[in-house]
């Protein structure tokens, strides 16, 4: 409770902070949910004006920036119950408010599903990691330099993630770090590791708003500009099959840095292996367009073949026909092969 | 090499309990009863005529206490390098006009920080745009936008030297090579941002704690712009968290808007300056392109060098007019050229303004000149370090720019280091795996030990010191020399106590309070250790001498037969005859009236240009991921000219610190803008190396007692950083053949260069 008391007060300290900050005299409502049907209640009757955090990190920056303006938000944290990891034979259970520390600790994970530890230990720092919730992770924003640049040293740009009307800066400008994939009005790419491991595991995301529950996919889960979730809508739990004894997982994540940046590319591949040959793959990378991207040709090249670089090399080739690079980031799609082919061979 | 007691050892910094438990006090530490905090608004305009600014909706907030704009100043520009009027440039607030996007504009003052922020909200600026320019290139063209009336063309500064005949000697070289090298935006990421806290009293004296690495500037600039005599102005300067250059332009709109809002509140007022403000629109590196032409002899001589660089100076002249003759002059470091050629170019662009950061113009011409030597070595067959050899200045040498070599270990630095790093072997070892490539590469360096010329008109000595014995034998150092962490505070008192033989804790250090210190140029030009170190020294001579006077009295002996060891003074050769030190200084009060001992001691470098010069040659090791370009840096092995190392520790603290820093520079930091606007004002965006990426290091000191240092002492603080980049560069190149003349080093540069090696 003495936590709870403390954390809630630290919070509203830097909401009283921050309404403060504001380009518009607003000072948002803070509202603590304890269940989830709470939550919903309190995200429906604000009609969209209300958002819901977890973590808070993505969400305090994007509003110290005057990103994001909400008149309400909404703290689910104290949902104890969507804190919990369950792993048994049928696979992992993990609440949205477990922290991405509580992925990187979990033993049970660590042993079966490495891949999983793998992705929650790159990212960003240990502090970062010990507030930072996995479903806030998949439904960070993009981090876009033109998308997040404050007005208060400058200029802040209306791009055409904020506004239909907008354009998109970053297409004929600093897109070293956007996408090579699929087309779109928005060429920034889904910041996520989360993301990409879990769409390579197969997880599905449970949802319930006001319209009832959801059980989504993670690659249904993203647009090009955020996700497909309502106002009302809470992610709860994702569940993720159990990865058959034998399968080779791997999560490789180029990055500039080697701690806290985010990827520069990432590939996540789950090979299931019978007799030799490979009866399942799923292989997706990170870093390349707005949600996770599936090498689906790269994966159906590889189905019946024994693993040999000479496998692996051309899986990898196969994994980019479809890149059409930016004026920048045309080098993403050297290293997104080089990536692969170590994933397949690993 | 004499041994001393306390010079040369590796001791701890006086300071260092006090950081570590969180002890020292920074300026946004200190607060003040009613004290205000102030901001700052910055303009969104990179071009713009200020037409109408109205503060009224603001200072109606409640808690706002002042609004100060351009209009409530004297209206009087200051600029660094005050010597010459063509370089006073900058309103500290904007009068009439904005020249780059985060030029400060207005700043607030208010009972909390909260009112301050909404506060900036209200004012109300209208801007009329104006075409702006962020080229320097084309900044040049005729009809491109004039940013200043008094620079036709957008030329802030050009300079041009010229030894010998060049031209004429090309045409006998075996081989001549031109080649371009640009470098980016880098900034200098100190870990305190700038802060200020202004007071006034009431007989309209100001007083001002500041995070600044020049405090007597800072006085006299305040005073210029205020209108007011600089001696009614106290400076002083608390704990500081870095400066490597941006906090040396000897004012900044945090210090002044802080004493105009405090004058005009009546109250105390703090501002701090959030990181998107360092980020956005402090001081940065020149961005230069450096066309570089160099003519050798076929066993590697230098004959001729001659180059043009370009500097994308940004707005305003800041130590820019400096960095443009300093790209041209770090060039014949560490090597001799009998004919030698140099014209820069400073542009003014519609950018934050560029001044001195770490190794001020250094680093982008030695990054120029070591990968150039290092393809004229591959041409010629030659070992880049036999060819280092050949050229590299000895003790006696003049370099082409003037420098006198009073004290070289170049030649030592370069022939310990290629042994320790096993060079003749690992540069010759083919690296074929198809995935992962090794390489080695040499980067030399060669730096002043403080510029021995003025910014400003003045009569003080470039660095003066005083020191007061209190009756308890303890001596008060007062210094203007401004520790901003490098641990100058530590060196002056460790000089001291050697020459009084006492112990480092009986010496006590006030370094810069404009009020109480004598004035000190300040900390840059890597001149504290050489200046201060040798004010320091003076002075101790100085008391020493007043003591042995009255204790050889005392004893009936010569004052020359006396020696100041362990807390006492006494007779040479008979240490049964001696007086405690704590007992000298309360005889030589009696001697005198009661009066305490007070002695000074000052430091004018006897060469205009710098008293001496450090050398440096590191060997870096790098691995390259040959599929994704990913490079890691394994290993450097520095050997380092800084003469006597008064304490090998802080010595070594410099060289990583430089080698942390050159290795951002060359493959990670990079300020991207968009027009003006630079788009990654953050920790996260603008990537400076962490701890983990910090390769194994390996440091030899090679030891010249240099005759004009105080001890032998040499700088060690800038020279430091020159070779760091090169080393890299150069060692990418003989890992995978691809030559980058463009900083950073990105995977995408290393990926297209492996591509078109193929092709
Ligand atoms: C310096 C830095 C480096 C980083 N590096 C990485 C990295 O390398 N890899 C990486 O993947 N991430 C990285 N991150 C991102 C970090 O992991 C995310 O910011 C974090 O995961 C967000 O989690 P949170 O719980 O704080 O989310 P919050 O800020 O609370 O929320 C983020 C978003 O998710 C929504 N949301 C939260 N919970 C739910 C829910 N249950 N249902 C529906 N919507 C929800 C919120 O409404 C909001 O839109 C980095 C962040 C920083 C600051
Ligand atoms: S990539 Fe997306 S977020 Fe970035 S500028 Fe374009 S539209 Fe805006």
């Amino acid at each position: 409770m003495l936590n709870r008391s403390f954390e809630e007060n630290e919070i509203k300290k830097t909401l009283s902070w921050l309404s403060k900050h504001w380009d518009r005299p607003i000072h948002p409502e803070y509202h603590s949910a304890s269940t989830v049907d709470e939550a919903i209640s309190m995200l429906n009757s604000y009609e969209g004006k209300a958002k819901l955090f977890s973590g808070g990190i993505d969400v305090i920056s994007l509003m110290k920036n005057r990103v994001l303006l909400p008149d309400v938000l909404v703290n689910i944290k104290p949902i104890k119950r969507l804190k919990t990891i369950v792993v048994n034979s049928h696979g992992i259970a993990i609440g949205t408010l477990a922290l991405i520390n509580d992925l990187e600790r979990s033993g049970l994970i660590k042993d079966k599903y490495p891949i999983l530890f793998e992705t929650a230990h790159s990212i960003a720092s240990p502090h970062i990691r010990n507030m930072a919730t996995i479903g806030g992770n998949l439904c960070q924003d993009s981090r876009c330099w033109y998308y997040r640049r404050s007005p208060d040293t400058g200029i802040s740009y209306d791009c055409r993630r904020k506004r239909e009307e907008g354009k998109c800066y970053a297409r004929g400008g600093e897109n070293q770090y956007h996408a090579i994939m699929g087309e779109s009005g928005c060429v920034s790419v889904c910041p996520s590791d989360m993301a990409t491991t879990l769409l390579a595991m197969d997880a599905r995301i449970k949802t319930v708003s006001s319209s009832g529950r959801r059980l989504i996919p993670i690659d249904e889960l993203y647009t090009p500009f955020g996700n497909i979730l309502k106002h009302d809508e809470l992610i709860t739990r994702l569940e993720i099959p159990e990865i058959p004894f034998g399968s080779k997982q791997k999560f490789i994540k180029f990055r500039l840095r080697k701690t806290i940046d985010f990827a520069i590319v990432s590939v996540a591949a789950v090979i299931k292996i019978e007799g030799k040959v490979v009866s399942d793959a799923r292989i997706v990378l990170g870093g390349v367009a707005s949600k996770p991207y599936r090498a689906v040709k790269a994966e159906e090249c590889l189905l019946g073949e024994t693993i040999t670089e000479r496998s692996a090399a051309e899986a990898a080739e196969r994994a980019v026909v479809d890149a059409t690079p930016l004026s920048k980031n045309g080098y993403k799609v050297q290293i997104v092969k080089a990536l692969v082919r170590r994933a397949v061979m690993s | 090499m004499k041994e001393y007691r306390l010079i040369g050892k590796r001791l701890p910094r006086i300071d260092a309990r006090d950081k570590v438990k969180g002890r020292a006090l920074y300026t946004d530490d200190i607060s003040m009863p009613g004290m205000l905090y102030g901001l700052i608004l910055r303009s969104p305009y990179a071009h713009a005529k200020i037409v109408k600014i109205d503060t009224s909706r603001a200072l109606k907030l409640p808690g706002v206490k002042a609004v100060v704009t351009g209009e409530d100043t004297a209206k009087v520009k200051f600029g660094v390098i005050s010597r010459s009027r063509k370089f006073i440039d900058e309103y500290p607030l904007a009068v009439d006009k904005v020249r780059f996007i985060g030029e400060e504009v207005a700043a607030v003052a208010a009972t909390d920080p909260d009112a301050a922020m909404e506060a900036l909200d209200l004012i109300e600026v209208e801007y009329q745009e104006l075409p702006a320019v962020f080229d320097p290139e084309e900044a040049q063209k005729p009809g491109a936008p004039q940013i200043h009336e008094h620079a036709p063309g957008n030329i802030s500064r050009e300079h041009h030297m010229k030894k010998g005949d060049p031209d004429r000697a090309f045409k006998e070289c075996d081989l001549v090579r031109e080649d371009t090298f640009t470098t980016q935006s880098a900034i200098h990421a100190y870990m305190e941002p700038r802060a200020a806290l202004a007071s006034w009293d009431l007989t309209d004296k100001l007083m001002v704690y500041t995070s600044t690495q020049t405090p007597y500037y800072v006085q006299q600039h305040l005073g210029r712009t205020l209108g007011m005599n600089p001696d009614n102005i106290r400076i002083i300067k608390p704990f500081v968290g870095g400066g490597f250059g941006g906090k040396s332009d000897g004012l900044s709109a945090v210090e002044f808007s802080a004493a105009l809002l405090s004058k005009h509140a009546g109250r105390p007022v703090k501002i701090v300056c959030s990181r998107d403000e360092e980020f956005t629109a402090a001081r940065r590196k020149h961005p230069a392109s450096i066309t570089m032409k160099t003519g050798v002899k076929k066993d590697g001589t230098i004959v001729a060098r001659q180059s043009r660089a370009i500097l994308d100076g940004g707005a305003y002249c800041s130590l820019g007019p400096l960095t443009t003759v300093l790209m041209g002059t770090f060039q014949t470091l560490p090597f001799r050229f009998e004919h030698f050629q140099y014209d820069g170019y400073r542009i003014y662009t519609n950018k934050p303004p560029c001044g001195a950061m770490r190794g001020h113009g250094g680093p982008q011409v030695h990054f120029a000149q070591d990968a150039q030597l290092d393809m004229i070595a591959e041409e010629l067959d030659l070992d880049p370090v036999e060819m280092a050899l050949k050229n590299g200045l000895k003790t006696g040498d003049e370099s082409a720019a003037g420098f006198k070599i009073v004290s070289s270990g170049f030649a030592e630095c370069l022939r310990k280091v290629s042994e320790a790093a096993d060079w003749q072997d690992k540069k010759r070892t083919e690296k074929n795996d198809p995935k992962k490539a090794y390489g080695i590469g040499l980067g030399c360096g060669g730096f002043p030990s403080g510029a021995g010329f003025y910014f400003n008109k003045t009569t003080s000595a470039h660095s003066s010191v005083i020191i007061k014995a209190g009756e308890g034998g303890g001596l008060s150092v007062l210094t203007g020399a401004s520790d901003i962490g490098q641990g100058s505070d530590s060196v002056v008192c460790q000089i001291v106590a050697e020459v009084l033989g006492l112990p480092i804790e009986d010496i006590h250090i006030t370094s810069a309070d404009t009020e109480i210190t004598p004035p000190d140029m300040g900390t840059y030009s890597s001149r504290v250790t050489v200046a201060a170190g040798n004010a320091a020294l003076n002075a101790a001579k100085a008391a020493r001498e007043a003591l042995f006077k009255v204790v050889a009295d005392k004893f009936e002996a010569s004052p020359d037969d006396l020696l100041a060891e362990e807390q006492k003074i006494f007779v040479k050769g008979s240490p049964e005859i001696y007086t405690s030190f704590v007992d000298a200084v309360n005889l030589y009060q009696k001697k005198n009236q009661g009066s305490p001992l007070v002695v000074k001691g000052s430091y004018n470098s006897p060469d205009p240009l710098s008293p001496t010069y450090s050398f440096g040659a590191y060997i870096c090791e790098v691995e390259v991921d040959l599929r994704t370009g990913e490079l890691t840096v394994l290993r450097y092995t520095v050997g380092h000219d800084c003469g006597q190392p008064l304490n090998p520790m802080s010595v070594e603290g410099q060289i990583e610190g430089c080698i942390s820093m050159g290795m951002g520079y060359a493959i990670s930091e990079d300020l991207r803008f968009d027009g003006g606007q630079t788009l990654n004002p953050s920790f996260l965006g603008y990537a400076m190396p962490t701890a983990n990426q910090m390769p194994k290091i390996e440091i030899t000191h090679v030891v010249t007692d240099d005759p004009h240092g105080p001890f032998g002492a040499k700088e060690t603080g800038e020279g430091s950083l020159d070779p760091v980049a090169p080393a890299i560069v150069n060692a990418v190149y003989n890992a995978t053949g691809v030559r980058i003349k463009d900083l950073p080093i990105t995977s995408g540069k290393i990926l297209q260069g492996l591509k078109d090696k193929d092709r």
